[in-house]
C-alpha cells in the first residue's frame, strides 16, 4: 500500500501527468485512424523514451495502450471503419445506432463503457499482480519454459484464422530471434558473416518493420478507401442514472470477460470483446436488437476491450509473459531500459510496478475525459488524406529503428521485415504469435538449457514437477482440441451432407 | 477474366509465401551448420535453431498442401470477398518502397544531409500518392519542409537521438 501511495505522489506531478496526457491523446488519435493502430503508435514512440526514466517512459507508453485501445470505437461509431481490430464488435451495433440519429449517445455508451471497463480491470491489476508474482518467485528453470511454451502455444491456437498459420507466425518470430549471440555460451550464431547481427535483428527495427511498415504498405495499396461518415454532436454523450443501473450487470460482467481474457497469454483485446459481445447476447431479453443499434452490445464490446488492458498487464508484470502485442513491445521497452520483466519487478524495481498501475488508473480517467470532450473533433481527422500522413510516418519508422543502434543496418532490417509481415497479413498469418515468438523465444531457450544444466541433460523435470507437468498438459491440450473441434465439425458437415 | 485472376492471386500468395519461407528456414539451417558445438550445456547452442527452422519448414509445406487442396475453395472465398471498393494500388506501394530504398541508400552513404533527403523523399513520395495533383504538390512542399527541418531539430536538440547522418 506504501508502495502505491508513493507511486501516486510521483506520478500526481506535472511533468508525469503531461506525459500521460501526451501519451492517452495520441493513442486515441492512433486508434482511432484506420491505418494506424496502437502496436504502431507504440513502437514508433519507443526511440522517444529512451533518455527518459523508465518509470515515465512506460508511463508514456501506458497511456497511449489505454488511449489506442480506446479511441478505436470513436470511427468504429461514427464511420462503421474500426480504428482497431479491438472495436470491430463495437461497429455492428455502434454504427446503426448512430445512424438513427443519436450519435452523441453511441459514443457515450462506448465511452462510459471503455471506462468502467479500465476500472474494473485496473482493480484486478492490483489486487493479483503481487500475489501471482509471488507465486511465480517458486518457478525454476523448467516451470518458466513449460509456462513459456504454454502461452506460445496458447496464442497460436486461439489467434484469428487457421491454427496452422498461427503457429507458424509464433515459430517464425522464434526463428528470427535466434541469430546473435547464443544465450549460454556467448558465441555469435546464426549470423551468416554479418558483423552487425552479432547482436541479433533488434526488437525495435522488427517491430518497426511488422507493425508499421507493413501497416504502411497496406495502406498505401488500399488508398484509395475512403471513410463514410454520419453527423456527429454530443447529445446523450453522458449516460443516464437508469442507463447505469439497467447495464450495471452487463457492464461487470463484460469487464471480468474482458480481464480474465486479457490475463491469457497474447489473446488480445479484440477476442474479449467478441467473448463478451456472445455473452450479453445470450442473456440478453432482447438478443434479435443485436446487431441493430443495440446498447447493450456497445457496452459488451467496449467494456471488455478496456478491460483486457489491464487483465494483460497482470502476466506482464507478475511473470513477464506478455498478454497481447503491445505488451510484447512494452516488454521490449524496459528491456531497453535495461529492466527485465518478471516475478522480480516486486523487489527489483517496485516504483515501477505501482507506477504502471497508478498510470494506467489515471490514464483511463484522462482517456474518458478527452474522449468526451473531442471525440467528434477526433472523428473528422479521418478525412485527413491518408497521402498526406503515410510518408511522413515512414520517415518516423526509419528514425525510430535508426535510433536503436544508430546503424543503417536496423533500417534495412525494419524495411525487410515490413515486406515480410505484408506479405503475411497478405496470406493472413497472424502477426501477433510472431512477435511474442520473437519476444520469448530467446528466454524460453535461456530457461530450458539453464534447467538441462542443473538436471545433467535430463528432460524428465518437464513431466515429473506438478506444475511443469500441469503446464505441458495444457499446452498439449491447447494443441489438440481445435484439431479435435475441426475434425468434429468435418464429420457434422459430412453427415448433414449424406443426410440431404 | 477477373476470376481466374482472383484466384491465381490468392493462390500466389498462399503457396508463394511458404515458398519463401521454406527457403529461408533453409538458409538458417544451412548457417547453423557453423554454429560451434562445444558448451557448457548438454543441449548446446544448435539444436533448438535447428528445431525451429524444421518446424517452419512443415508448417509450411502443410499450408501449401492444404492450398493445393483446397484451391476450389479460395476462388469461392475471394468472390464472396468481392465488394465495391476501389481497386488496390500495388505500383503505388512499390514506388514508395523504391524511394524509400533510395532515400535509405542516399543516407547510408552520407550522399546528403538528413534534412535534405527528407525534403526531397516526402514531396516526391506525397506526389506520387496524390498522383501529382497541384494542390497535392503543394502541401507535399509543405509538410516535406516541416518534417525535414523540424525533425532535425526535434530528433537533435530536444530528444538527443543522432539522426541518419548527424546534424550537418
Amino acid at each position: 500500500m506504501g508502495h502505491l501511495l508513493e507511486a501516486f505522489s510521483v506520478l500526481l506531478q506535472p511533468w508525469p501527468l503531461c506525459l500521460l496526457f501526451i501519451g492517452v491523446l495520441l493513442g486515441i488519435l492512433g486508434g482511432a485512424l484506420p491505418g494506424i493502430t496502437g502496436a504502431m503508435m507504440i513502437a514508433l514512440c519507443l526511440p522517444l523514451t529512451f533518455n527518459m526514466d523508465s518509470t515515465l517512459a512506460i508511463t508514456l507508453l501506458i497511456g497511449m495502450y489505454v488511449g489506442a485501445i480506446s479511441g478505436g470505437l470513436i470511427t468504429a461509431t461514427l464511420m462503421r471503419m474500426p480504428g482497431t481490430p479491438a472495436a470491430v464488435m463495437t461497429t455492428l451495433d455502434g454504427y446503426p445506432l448512430a445512424r438513427t440519429g443519436q450519435p452523441g449517445r453511441a459514443l457515450g455508451l462506448g465511452i462510459s463503457a471503455s471506462f468502467i471497463g479500465g476500472l474494473v480491470s485496473c482493480f484486478f491489476l492490483v489486487l493479483l499482480s503481487r500475489p501471482l508474482a509471488d507465486f511465480a518467485t517458486r518457478f525454476g528453470p523448467f516451470e518458466t519454459f513449460s509456462l513459456i511454451l504454454m502461452a506460445l502455444v496458447l496464442i497460436a491456437s486461439v489467434s484469428q484464422g487457421s491454427m496452422i498459420k498461427g503457429l507458424l507466425s509464433g515459430f517464425l518470430g522464434m526463428m528470427f530471434a535466434m541469430p546473435g549471440v547464443d544465450p549460454a555460451g556467448g558465441l555469435p550464431r546464426l549470423t551468416f558473416g554479418i558483423n552487425e547481427m552479432n547482436s541479433g535483428l533488434g526488437l525495435l527495427p522488427v517491430l518497426i518493420g511488422v507493425f508499421c511498415v507493413s501497416q504502411l504498405i497496406s495502406d498505401i495499396v488500399n488508398i484509395d478507401v475512403r471513410p463514410q461518415s454520419t453527423d456527429v454532436n454530443n447529445k446523450g454523450i453522458f449516460m443516464k442514472w437508469a442507463d447505469w443501473k439497467g447495464q450495471a450487470i452487463n457492464l461487470v460482467r463484460s469487464s471480468l470477460i474482458g480481464t480474465w481474457v486479457g490475463i491469457l497469454p497474447g489473446v488480445g483485446a479484440n477476442i474479449g470483446s467478441v467473448i463478451s459481445y456472445t455473452a450479453a447476447k445470450k442473456s440478453s431479453k432482447t438478443p434479435e436488437r443485436f446487431g441493430t443499434g443495440s446498447e447493450e452490445g456497445i457496452i459488451a464490446s467496449e467494456a471488455a476491450n478496456n478491460a483486457t488492458v489491464g487483465g494483460a498487464l497482470i502476466p506482464l508484470i507478475a511473470m513477464g509473459i506478455p498478454g497481447s502485442v503491445i505488451d510484447a513491445i512494452l516488454i521490449g521497452a524496459l528491456m531497453i531500459h535495461n529492466i527485465q520483466p518478471g516475478p522480480m519487478l516486486f523487489n527489483t524495481n517496485p516504483e515501477l510496478v505501482y507506477g504502471i498501475m497508478v498510470a494506467f488508473l489515471v490514464a483511463n480517467i484522462f482517456m474518458f475525459g478527452v474522449m468526451i470532450a473531442f471525440a467528434g473533433k477526433i472523428s473528422k481527422l479521418m478525412f485527413i488524406k491518408r497521402a498526406y500522413l503515410l510518408p511522413p510516418i515512414m520517415v518516423l519508422c526509419i528514425i525510430g529503428s535508426y535510433a536503436a543502434t544508430n546503424t543503417m543496418f536496423a533500417v534495412w532490417v525494419m524495411l525487410i521485415f515490413g515486406v515480410i509481415g505484408y506479405f503475411l497479413d497478405c496470406t493472413k498469418v497472424p502477426l501477433g504469435p510472431f512477435v511474442i515468438g520473437f519476444v520469448l523465444a530467446p528466454l524460453a531457450e535461456k530457461e530450458l538449457r539453464s534447467g538441462l544444466m542443473i538436471t545433467d541433460g535430463s528432460y524428465a523435470p518437464l513431466f515429473t514437477r506438478p506444475l511443469c507437468a500441469t503446464f505441458m498438459i495444457c499446452s498439449i491440450l491447447l494443441l489438440v482440441w481445435p484439431i479435435f473441434k475441426h475434425w468434429q465439425q468435418h464429420q457434422a458437415d459430412k453427415r448433414a451432407a449424406s443426410g440431404t | 477474366m477477373s476470376e481466374p485472376r482472383q484466384f491465381n492471386k490468392a493462390f500466389a500468395y498462399e503457396v508463394g509465401v511458404p515458398i519463401v519461407l521454406v527457403v529461408l528456414a533453409s538458409a538458417f539451417l544451412m548457417d547453423s551448420r557453423n554454429i560451434s558445438g562445444a558448451t557448457f550445456d548438454a543441449l548446446g547452442p544448435a539444436p533448438i535453431p535447428r528445431l525451429i527452422c524444421w518446424c517452419v519448414m512443415a508448417l509450411c509445406l502443410v499450408i501449401i498442401g492444404q492450398t493445393w487442396l483446397a484451391h476450389k475453395k479460395v476462388i469461392t472465398a475471394v468472390d464472396e470477398k468481392r465488394e465495391d471498393l476501389p481497386k488496390p494500388q500495388p505500383v503505388l506501394a512499390m514506388a514508395t518502397l523504391a524511394l524509400t530504398a533510395i532515400y535509405v541508400v542516399s543516407m547510408a552513404f552520407r550522399m546528403t544531409s538528413f534534412a535534405v533527403a527528407t525534403i526531397v523523399y516526402l514531396s516526391l513520395t506525397i506526389g506520387i500518392l496524390c498522383r501529382f495533383s497541384k494542390r497535392g504538390m503543394m502541401v507535399a512542399g509543405g509538410i516535406a519542409v516541416i518534417m525535414g527541418f523540424g525533425c532535425q531539430y526535434l530528433f537533435t536538440e530536444i530528444f538527443v537521438i543522432d539522426l541518419p547522418t548527424g546534424v550537418e
